[in-house]
């Protein structure tokens, strides 16, 4: 498949893990992003996580994204690809059950953290567990806003093999998510 | 006619309405929690758009900074093995030298190393006396030859050659000098010979020795 639409982010995320000092000067400054985009996700969230917290959890997010940038194949933009490790990264967090309080060691609950998370948040998770054509059209269609037949020229496939894909694709992703609606309805 | 034509929807579409009637309520479910997730990608990078500040490039930069550090000190345990068989090495060779010089010292140190003036001959050995003498009432030797070997004794003066003692064939390992005046001896060689069955001389041993000062 060659779908990659974002081909400057793609040949920089292989340039810095080539070790190309300019390449990883760009892509830090990039990666500045990541504070800002927790802070939004918090925000949305309830704001569960303070000061001090979201900065420890953009330390991890950028462990991530280093850790995760060899998977990174040019399907989204860069800042795309981290808004959802930064999202998997909030979500990691806001899961956990307690935490301990370094100070008193004493167990302390998640401050006013969304014990029930939205449902759209599993669906990052779902689509991980698809296979990368039907991913990679679900990104496209639902993610870049591209249409069927966008998707078509890309992929270099009739838009009629697209939608065929993308229905399966839907079914797939129901069945993965059943469990999550089952939990979600009780 | 040709408007009426135009407004009729064609084979594609009227499969795709098709295809939206059939989806089933949870699939149509999993298209609206894309969409919202969708939704909130797309606000949130609208909202994180604006340039970073200073503060924030500085962490950014902090952070892959520090995990682009060639991990030298940090972890020597995962990645180890090749440098840690060459000290290894060094340590086996360095300890089997120790080893081998400790052995070969003891061994040397072990073995007596022969007194001056004592010739012994492969299992015969002069006793007493053992250093200078004072009286000298006997001369003793000793062998490794089982049964009762003859053995002839000599006494003679070191310096000149000169003949102290006649040679006297023993069988016993003792030459009794207590009835011998011994008093005008100063510095003798003793030499005793060790004689096989057809009574020759099968080993010898001699040694020198000196009276004492009073």
């Amino acid at each position: 498949m060659t779908a990659v639409i974002h081909g400057a982010d793609l040949e920089l995320a292989k340039r810095v893990l080539a070790a190309d000092p300019g390449a990883r000067e760009r892509f830090a400054e990039r990666m500045a992003c990541v504070p800002k985009m927790l802070t939004v996700l918090n925000a949305r969230a309830g704001r569960p996580l303070g000061p001090q917290d979201l900065e420890d959890l953009a330390q991890d997010a950028w462990i991530a994204v280093w850790r995760g940038l060899p998977t990174f194949e040019g399907f989204s933009s860069l800042e795309s690809w981290v808004f959802r490790c930064c999202h998997r990264a909030l979500l990691g967090r806001l899961r956990r059950p307690v935490r301990w309080s370094a100070k008193d060691s004493v167990e302390v609950p998640e401050p006013s953290a969304p014990q029930t998370p939205e449902r759209h948040d599993e669906v990052h998770p779902a689509l991980e567990r698809l296979d990368e054509r039907s991913r990679h059209i679900i990104e496209l269609k639902h993610f870049e806003d591209l249409t069927f037949e966008e998707i078509g020229e890309r992929l270099a496939t009739s838009p009629n093999t697209i939608k065929s894909w993308y229905y399966q694709a839907i079914g797939d992703l129901k069945r993965i998510l059943a469990p999550t609606r089952r939990e979600g309805g009780r | 006619m040709s408007a009426e034509r135009e407004r009729m929807p064609d084979d594609d579409e009227r499969v795709d309405a098709l295809r939206e009637q059939a989806l089933e309520p949870e699939e149509r479910d999993v298209m609206k929690q894309l969409e919202q997730a969708a939704e909130l990608e797309r606000d949130v990078l609208r909202a994180a758009a604006g340039p970073a500040t200073e503060a924030e490039v500085r962490a950014s930069r902090a952070a892959f900074d520090r995990l682009w550090q060639p991990p030298t000190q940090s972890t020597p345990r995962t990645q180890p093995a090749p440098r840690r068989v060459v000290p290894r090495l060094v340590l086996v060779a360095a300890a089997l030298v120790v080893a081998g010089l400790a052995g070969w010292w003891f061994f040397v140190r072990a073995t007596p190393a022969p007194q001056p003036g004592i010739v012994l001959g492969s299992g015969l050995e002069i006793l007493e006396p053992r250093d200078g003498f004072e009286a000298l009432p006997r001369v003793r030797w000793q062998t490794t030859t089982a049964g009762n070997p003859w053995f002839v004794v000599r006494i003679v003066d070191s310096a000149s050659g000169a003949e102290l003692l006649a040679p006297r064939e023993l069988r016993g390992s003792v030459l009794d000098l207590e009835t011998v005046d011994t008093s005008a001896w100063h510095r003798i060689r003793i030499e005793v010979d060790e004689l096989d069955a057809n009574r020759n001389p099968e080993r010898s041993a001699s040694v020198e020795r000196s009276r004492r000062s009073p």
